[in-house]
C-alpha cells in the first residue's frame, strides 16, 4: 500500500517536473462518474455505459463530475473549474445543446439522455498565461443504452460524435465489431485520435495514465492517432476476480501551435492546447474463458450421445439364428 | 381458382421446405451483414450471439432479461415495454403459426441438414417409445417456466431467499446449444469457450457446450432431436389458439392407414388415431405439413390461412408425390 502511495507521488512529480513551463500550468481536468460519496452513489443505478440517475418521465440522466489531478485513482473532486468558457452536450443525433456546470454538487454536470447512443459532453476553458493562451477542453463519451430498446440500431449508432466546434479533441476510435455490449479489454489496441479544429493533430504529445498509475507517452502520427495496447493490471485472488471489473484511464493530449491573436484583451503568439478524455477497460475473456475446455466438454458430450445410441442399437440387434423345422 | 389449388395440391412440399428454410436461414443468420434486423421479438431461434450475422433476435432473450428485472422497474414504466414486447412477438407469431419451427428455425433447419446426412450414409433413425415419449415431451413446459421464474429470481427475492446472481440472467440461453452452434455459422466461434469467471458461469456454459454436444449426435439418430425439448415449441403451444395458420382434421375421411404418422418426424401418433378433433395440431407439431402431402385421402388433412384453405390432402397428390400414376391416369 505504501509502495503504491509511494509509487503514485513519483509519477506525479515526475510528470510535473517533466517540463519546467508546467510547474505554473492550471491542473488537469477530466470528467468521472465516479460518485464522490454514499448520497450521490446512492441516487445512482447500474445502466450500460456506467451508472446513470432516473430522471422525469422515465428518462435516465448522467451525471459526472469534474475531477483535478493526473492519477484517475487519487485525483480530487473539483468545486471550481476556473474560466469556464462553455459546456456543451452532443447528443447522438449530432444536437449540441448547452449544459450547467454546478459546484455545488461537489462540482457536477448532469444532463439527460433521451436518446439510444453516444452521449458527448465537452468542457472548454481559455485563459492567458505569462502571454500565451491556454485552452483546455475536457471531454467525456457517455453511452446511453437500453436493452428494452431493441438492438437494431446499434451498428449505425456506434460512429463516434463529433463536435466540429471543438478547438481540440481526442476520439476514441471503435473496435473492429464493436456494439454496444462490447468492453474494452486488457490486450486490446485501442486507437484514439487527437483532432485540432477537426484536423488531425499531427506531432500531438498524448498521455494514458490508467487506474493503477501506468502510464505511457506517445506522439501522435499523421492522422493524429495513438495506439494503446491496455494493459492487464488487475490481479486479485481467483475468488475474489469479477468479469466486469472496471479500470478507469485518463488520456491527455497537448497541442501547441505558434498563432497570433488577442483573448481578454492580451495579445499572444503562441497557444497550447490540451484535451482530456476519459474511458475503461475490463478483464480481457482471455482471462477467464477457455475454448480448450469447452471443445473438451463438447467432445465428451458427443461421445456420451454417440456412444450412447451405439450401445443402445448394439443391445437391442438380435444375432442370426437359424431356425430348423423338424420334419 | 379450382386450378390454382389443384396445383397447390399436388405440389412437392417437400421440396418447397427445402428452399423456404434455405431463404431463412441465409436471412436469420447473415441478414444482419446487409440488412439491420427484421425485429428483436421473433418466434424463433433468430440467436442473439451471433453477434454479426443475425437478422433478428429470437424473443425469449429480451423474455428473459425482461423477467429480471423488479417489481418496482416493471410498475415504473418497464411493464410497458415488456408488454409491447409480448404484443409484437405475438403479431410475428399469429401469422406463421409453429410452421416458424418447420419453415423458420435455423436449429430446426440445422437439424434436418443433420438428418440428411444420416440419409445419405444409409443409417436408420431412431424413435422413442410412446412411454419415453410422454415424458421427454414434459421436459420442454419445465424448461419454459425456468426461464421466466429464474430471472425473475434476480430482480425479486421470493420467500425472503437471496436474489440470485446476475450470470443467471439468460439461463436457457446458456444451455441452448443455438447459442453455441449458430454464431459458429457467421466465423464466430467465441461461444465455444466455458467462462470459469464464476462458478454460475462456469456451470451453464459448461452445460451449453456439453448439450451442444449431445444435441449434433443426438440429431443424427433421431430426427429434430431437440425439437422435443425446446421451451419456444412450448410457448408456441401455449399461444396457438388464434394463429391465422391452421392445420386441420377430417375424421370422417381418415382411414387410419397411419401414412401420416410414419413420416412425421415428431413421432406424434394422434395425427393417425384423433378422428374425433378438427384442430389435430399437438403440442410437439412444427407444422412441416409432411402429414398433409403423405396423406392419400382427398380433405382428410387441411391447411387454412385465416379460414381459408391453402393446402389439402388429396389422392392425386398423393400419387405424384411418391412418384405413381393417379387412379384417374393422370
Amino acid at each position: 500500500m505504501t509502495s503504491k502511495l509511494l509509487f503514485r507521488i513519483l509519477l506525479f512529480g515526475a510528470l510535473v517536473s517533466a517540463d519546467p513551463s508546467r510547474a505554473s500550468e492550471p491542473p488537469v481536468t477530466w470528467f468521472s462518474d465516479a460518485a464522490p460519496d454514499r448520497n450521490a452513489a446512492h441516487r445512482q443505478r447500474h445502466a450500460h455505459g456506467g451508472p446513470v440517475e432516473m430522471g422525469r418521465g422515465g428518462v435516465v440522466s448522467k451525471r459526472l463530475w469534474l475531477r483535478h489531478g493526473v492519477d484517475p485513482q487519487t485525483s480530487e473532486y473539483a468545486h471550481g473549474p476556473g474560466a469556464i468558457e462553455g459546456v456543451w452536450v452532443l447528443a447522438p443525433d449530432g444536437e449540441v445543446q448547452p449544459a450547467r456546470f454546478r459546484p455545488e454538487d461537489h462540482g457536477s454536470l448532469a444532463f439527460p439522455m433521451p436518446q439510444e447512443g453516444f452521449y458527448n459532453l465537452f468542457m472548454t476553458h481559455r485563459h492567458m498565461d505569462g502571454g500565451v493562451q491556454r485552452v483546455s477542453v475536457t471531454k467525456a463519451e457517455v453511452l446511453s443504452h437500453n436493452c428494452r430498446n431493441g438492438h437494431d440500431h446499434t451498428k449505425t449508432a456506434m460512429v463516434p460524435g463529433l463536435w466540429n466546434d471543438a478547438p481540440i479533441e481526442i476520439i476514441r476510435e471503435r473496435l473492429d465489431g464493436e456494439t454496444f455490449h462490447t468492453l474494452v479489454g486488457s490486450g486490446d489496441r485501442v486507437a484514439f485520435r487527437v483532432l485540432f479544429r477537426g484536423q488531425p493533430a499531427a506531432g500531438a504529445k498524448v498521455r494514458m495514465v490508467t487506474q493503477e498509475g501506468w502510464s505511457k507517452e506517445q506522439t501522435a502520427d499523421a492522422e493524429g492517432r495513438v495506439i494503446y495496447e491496455m494493459i492487464r493490471d488487475y490481479y486479485p485472488p481467483w475468488n475474489e476476480f469479477r468479469r466486469r471489473h472496471r479500470e478507469n484511464y485518463l488520456i491527455t493530449a497537448e497541442y501547441a501551435v505558434n498563432e497570433v491573436g488577442q483573448h481578454e484583451g492580451q495579445p499572444y503568439e503562441h497557444s497550447l492546447y490540451r484535451a482530456t478524455l476519459t474511458g475503461n477497460y475490463h478483464p480481457s475473456p482471455r482471462d477467464y474463458a477457455s475454448y480448450g475446455y469447452g471443445l473438451l466438454v463438447g467432445m465428451a458430450g458427443l461421445t456420451v450421445a454417440g456412444g450412447g445410441a451405439y450401445w443402445h442399437r448394439r443391445r437391442r440387434t438380435r444375432p442370426y439364428r437359424e431356425v430348423r423345422i423338424s420334419e | 381458382m379450382n386450378r390454382v389449388r389443384e396445383f397447390v395440391n399436388q405440389a412437392d412440399i417437400r421440396r418447397f421446405r427445402f428452399w423456404v428454410q434455405i431463404a431463412f436461414f441465409i436471412l436469420l443468420m447473415y441478414g444482419g451483414f446487409v440488412i439491420t434486423s427484421i425485429g428483436d421479438t421473433l418466434p424463433t431461434f433468430s440467436c442473439a450471439f451471433n453477434e454479426q450475422g443475425r437478422g433478428g433476435i429470437c424473443y425469449l432473450l429480451p423474455l428473459q432479461h425482461q423477467m429480471a428485472l423488479s417489481w418496482k422497474t416493471l410498475a415504473a414504466g418497464a411493464g410497458f415495454a415488456v408488454l409491447t414486447g409480448f404484443v409484437t412477438f405475438m403479431l410475428w407469431f399469429v401469422i406463421l403459426n409453429k410452421a416458424w419451427c418447420g419453415y423458420a428455425c435455423p436449429l430446426g433447419t440445422i437439424q434436418d441438414w443433420i438428418t440428411a446426412l444420416r440419409k445419405k450414409l444409409r443409417i436408420p433413425f431412431s424413435r422413442y417409445s410412446q412411454g419415453q415419449f410422454r415424458k421427454l415431451k414434459k421436459i420442454k413446459y419445465i424448461l419454459l417456466v425456468l426461464l421466466i421464474f429464474l430471472p425473475m429470481m434476480i430482480g425479486n427475492s421470493f420467500f425472503g431467499l437471496p436474489k440470485l446472481s446476475h450470470d443467471m440472467a439468460t439461463p436457457f440461453c446458456m444451455v441452448c446449444p443455438g447459442r453455441v452452434l449458430l454464431p459458429m455459422f457467421s466465423g464466430d466461434f467465441s461461444q465455444l469457450a466455458i467462462d470459469f469467471s464464476s462458478k454460475t458461469k462456469l456451470v451453464l456454459t459448461a452445460l451449453g457446450v456439453f448439450i451442444t454436444g449431445l444435441f449434433l449426435a443426438g440429431s443424427f439418430v433421431k430426427k429434430r432431436f431437440f425439437c422435443f425439448f425446446c421451451p419456444m415449441s412450448a410457448l408456441h403451444y401455449v399461444l396457438s389458439k388464434p394463429a391465422f395458420l391452421k392445420l386441420k382434421k377430417n375424421g370422417d375421411k381418415c382411414t387410419k392407414c397411419g401414412d401420416c404418422y410414419q413420416v412425421c418426424d415428431m413421432q406424434i401418433k394422434e395425427i393417425a388415431d384423433d378422428v374425433t378433433n378438427r384442430n389435430i395440431m399437438q403440442d410437439d407439431c412444427i407444422m412441416c405439413l409432411k402429414c398433409v402431402s403423405a396423406c392419400p385421402e382427398n380433405g382428410c388433412l387441411e391447411v387454412s390461412f385465416l379460414k381459408v384453405p391453402v393446402l389439402e390432402s388429396s389422392e392425386t397428390g398423393f400419387s405424384r408425390r411418391m412418384g405413381r400414376g393417379s387412379e384417374d391416369g393422370r
